[in-house]
């Protein structure tokens, strides 16, 4: 279902995996390549686009940076960086942004993907080992003798 | 608690594949040893993303020395990848400089770069001075030398100073490349 707005501007219907649905321009949703390829092969002519990896919470995050994106020019550029910087501080810790990495990442924003990746890269920076597992979760699944052989690997950086 | 679950329920680490590729992509050099660290697949993708993304970039080493008792060293190194970029520094790669130093004098003076000073025993000439000029990068050896007392002077190397927003040049001592980039040093040549 595609409604037509007064500036003749195509709304998008897109759907969360739980079910909530969000009307955004076409301008907005083209942001993601993802959406933009099934727009142009027609997906979104009957009914509204589901998007089985986002839920509703991450997809309006997502559509507030896809919004703002598309509404500003190169010429804004020092004014969309602030925004983008508190558009990441918003997002409040690394699980928040790791759901908005993901779902950036299967949408195809490149944009977003790398201001997410860039602020979890900040994150991890100055953190131990084991500070990092305990962000996700991450098992040490290196073996004693593997662990002592990738840490004389390094050695020399700490030297 | 519910965290707990939703894991059981999905045994996979959720950075992996794509996102963890993009998130170490990010990180600056340094960082990547305690990351390499962390378990295999950030491992392998560790090594993976140096082996693809371009990190050829050299870092500056820069040793400062306290000119009072104790003398206490200290070493800062400029990773150009990094996101704090204090220099605002365009890199350039030049050819070596000729001579073999250790703490050498580097100085800006006009559109070159002098250095001077440091030079290895077993050089043919330990006064020896050389000249980056930075519009063509190439080196001129045919300045003259340090007249004998300015060698042994320590006042000379303590002197070299950095100043951003100009013009500088910093030397590998084991000679393989050469490097300058803007922003200045300046040498304040200063023998009383």
């Amino acid at each position: 279902m595609s409604i037509t707005t007064e500036n003749n501007e195509k709304m998008i219907t897109l759907m969360s995996s739980d079910g909530e649905e969000f009307v955004v321009e076409e301008a907005v949703a083209a942001q993601s390549q993802t959406i933009k390829h099934l727009i142009e092969d027609g997906c979104s002519t009957e009914g509204s686009i589901p998007l089985p990896n986002v839920t509703g919470r991450v997809l309006s995050e997502v559509i507030q940076y896809c919004k703002k994106h598309s509404s500003s020019d190169d010429k804004e550029e020092k004014e969309l960086e602030a925004w983008d910087a508190e558009f990441v501080k918003a997002a409040d810790d690394h699980v928040a942004l790791t759901d908005l990495m993901m779902a950036a990442n299967f949408l195809d924003i490149k944009g977003l993907l790398d201001l997410v990746a860039q602020t979890l890269a900040n994150m991890i920076t100055g953190k131990s080992p084991e500070e990092v597992r305990r962000m996700w979760n991450i098992k040490n699944d290196f073996t004693p003798e593997e662990a002592e052989k990738v840490r004389k690997e390094n050695q020399w950086a700490f030297e | 608690m519910s965290k707990k679950s939703s894991e059981e329920a999905n045994p996979e680490a959720p950075i992996h594949g794509d996102i963890l590729d993009s998130i170490i992509t990010h990180l600056p050099n340094i960082h990547l040893v305690p990351t390499s660290q962390v378990s295999k697949s950030w491992n392998r993708t560790v090594v993976s993303t140096s082996i693809r993304v371009s990190r050829i970039k050299p870092w500056l080493l820069l040793h400062t020395r306290k000119t009072r008792p104790p003398y206490s060293t200290t070493t800062h190194a400029f990773d150009p990848r990094s996101p704090d970029v204090p220099l605002h520094a365009a890199w350039h790669t030049v050819d070596a400089p000729a001579v073999w130093r250790t703490d050498p004098v580097v100085a800006l003076v006009g559109d070159h770069v002098v250095v001077a000073g440091g030079a290895c025993e077993f050089e043919d000439d330990l006064m020896s001075v050389e000249m980056l000029d930075t519009r063509t990068g190439t080196w001129d050896s045919s300045c003259p030398s340090m007249p004998e007392a300015a060698a042994f002077s320590a006042e000379v190397k303590c002197k070299s100073i950095v100043l951003p927003g100009c013009m500088s040049s910093s030397m590998e001592n084991n000679a393989t490349f050469g490097l300058s980039w803007s922003c200045v040093s300046v040498w304040l040549h200063t023998r009383n």
